[in-house]
C-alpha cells in the first residue's frame, strides 16, 4: 500500500475542479498515448466500452419499457412526460434533464439520431454505441432510414409503415418505446425487460426473444 | 480477469467504498469518456500494463484525499476522475506511460477541439 504522506500534495491538488471537457480530452489523450505505446490496438477500449454499453447501460431503459408494457397509465405517463416518468422508478440525471418517449405503433416506427455529435439519454441507455457516433450512420439515417436499417440493422419494415426519424440534441433526448411482441403476452415485468434490447430504445431493432 | 466484470465482482477487486458506482446492481457511467476510461483500465490490466493493486491503492489515496478536503457528501465528487488520476499512477509507476507522449496527445487534441 502507497502511504500518502500529509507533507505532499493530494495526487489530484490543482485539478479541481477539472471540467468534464479537461477530463474527456485527457482520458482520450492517454488511450491515445497507450496506443503509441503499443498497449492498446486502436480498437480494443471500444469492445470493451460496446459490451458494457450493450449488456449494462440500457438495463434501466428496458425497466422503463417493461413498466409501460404492463401498466397502461405508467405508458400513457411516459409519453406525456418521460423525464417524470423515469424519476418514478429511480431513473435519471445528467443526460437525461428533459428526455422524450417516442411509441412505435402498428403504423409508425420511429428511430433516434443525434446528427450534430451523440447527444444520447445516458441515465436510460447508458453509453452510446460506436454507430450511434459514426458519421455514417448520422448522416445516412436521415437521408435513407429504411434502407439504411434494412442494410445495417436487419429491420425490413413493411412498406406501409411511416418512418420518423428524430434528432437528439444536447436539450431534448429521445429513445423510443418498442411494440410489445404478441409472443411475450403473459410475462412478467423482470421477464420481459430481457426482450428489450438497447439497439430496439434507438429504434434500430425489434424487441427479440432472449438469446 | 474477464472483460465482463459485474459490479459486485468489481468491488471485490477494489474493495468496498471505492469500488464504482453502481445503480441497480450495474455500473453507472454519468459520462462516455467515463466508460472509456473503465474501460481502458480493464484492457491494460488484462495485458499485464500495471499492476491492479497499485492502481487500487492509488484510487483510495485519491478518493480519500479529495474526501479528506471536500468531505463525503460534496456533490462534485466524480469517482472516474480519480479512476484516471489512479490508472494514469499505476502506468507511470510500471515505466509503461511516457509524459511526454501523453502531453503530446493532449496538446493535439486540444488544438484539433479549437478548430470544431
Amino acid at each position: 500500500m502507497k502511504r500518502q504522506n500529509p507533507d505532499e500534495p493530494s495526487p489530484t491538488a490543482g485539478r479541481y475542479p477539472a471540467t468534464d471537457d479537461e477530463l474527456e480530452l485527457r482520458t482520450r489523450a492517454l488511450e491515445l498515448a497507450m496506443i503509441d505505446a503499443g498497449l492498446l490496438g486502436s480498437d480494443t477500449v471500444d469492445g470493451i466500452v460496446d459490451h458494457y454499453e450493450r449488456e449494462i447501460g440500457p438495463m434501466l431503459g428496458a425497466r422503463v419499457i417493461a413498466r409501460a408494457w404492463i401498466d397502461p397509465d405508467f405508458h400513457d405517463r411516459l409519453v406525456a412526460d418521460a423525464t417524470a416518468a423515469c424519476w418514478e422508478l429511480g431513473v435519471g440525471g445528467q443526460g437525461g434533464e428533459r428526455m422524450v418517449a417516442l411509441p412505435n405503433t402498428d403504423d409508425v416506427h420511429h428511430v433516434v439520431v443525434c446528427t450534430l455529435c451523440s447527444c444520447y439519454p445516458w441515465p436510460v441507455l447508458g453509453v452510446p454505441p460506436a454507430f450511434y457516433k459514426s458519421p455514417a450512420y448520422r448522416a445516412r439515417i436521415v437521408r435513407e432510414p429504411r434502407a439504411v436499417l434494412r442494410d445495417d440493422f436487419g429491420l425490413d419494415l413493411d412498406p406501409s409503415v411511416e418512418v420518423r426519424v428524430q434528432d437528439s440534441s444536447a436539450d431534448v433526448r429521445y429513445f423510443v418505446i418498442p411494440r410489445r411482441p404478441p409472443e411475450t403476452s403473459g410475462l412478467g415485468e423482470d421477464e420481459l425487460v430481457a426482450w428489450i434490447s438497447r439497439d430496439a430504445m434507438i429504434g434500430v431493432a425489434e424487441p427479440a426473444r432472449p438469446r | 480477469m474477464s472483460a465482463d466484470l459485474t459490479g459486485h465482482e468489481l468491488e471485490g477487486l477494489l474493495g468496498r467504498g471505492v469500488a464504482p458506482p453502481r445503480a441497480n446492481g450495474e455500473l453507472v457511467f454519468e459520462r462516455p469518456w467515463q466508460g472509456r476510461a473503465f474501460g481502458m483500465a480493464l484492457a491494460l490490466n488484462r495485458y499485464g500494463a500495471f499492476e491492479w493493486d497499485n492502481f487500487k491503492d492509488s484510487l483510495i489515496v485519491s478518493i480519500g484525499a479529495w474526501e479528506a478536503e471536500h468531505g463525503e457528501r460534496d456533490e462534485r465528487f466524480r469517482y472516474y476522475e480519480h479512476w484516471l488520476v489512479a490508472l494514469e499512477s499505476a502506468l507511470r509507476d510500471a515505466g509503461r506511460l511516457d509524459d511526454g507522449r501523453l502531453a503530446y496527445q493532449l496538446e493535439r487534441l486540444t488544438a484539433l477541439d479549437q478548430h470544431h
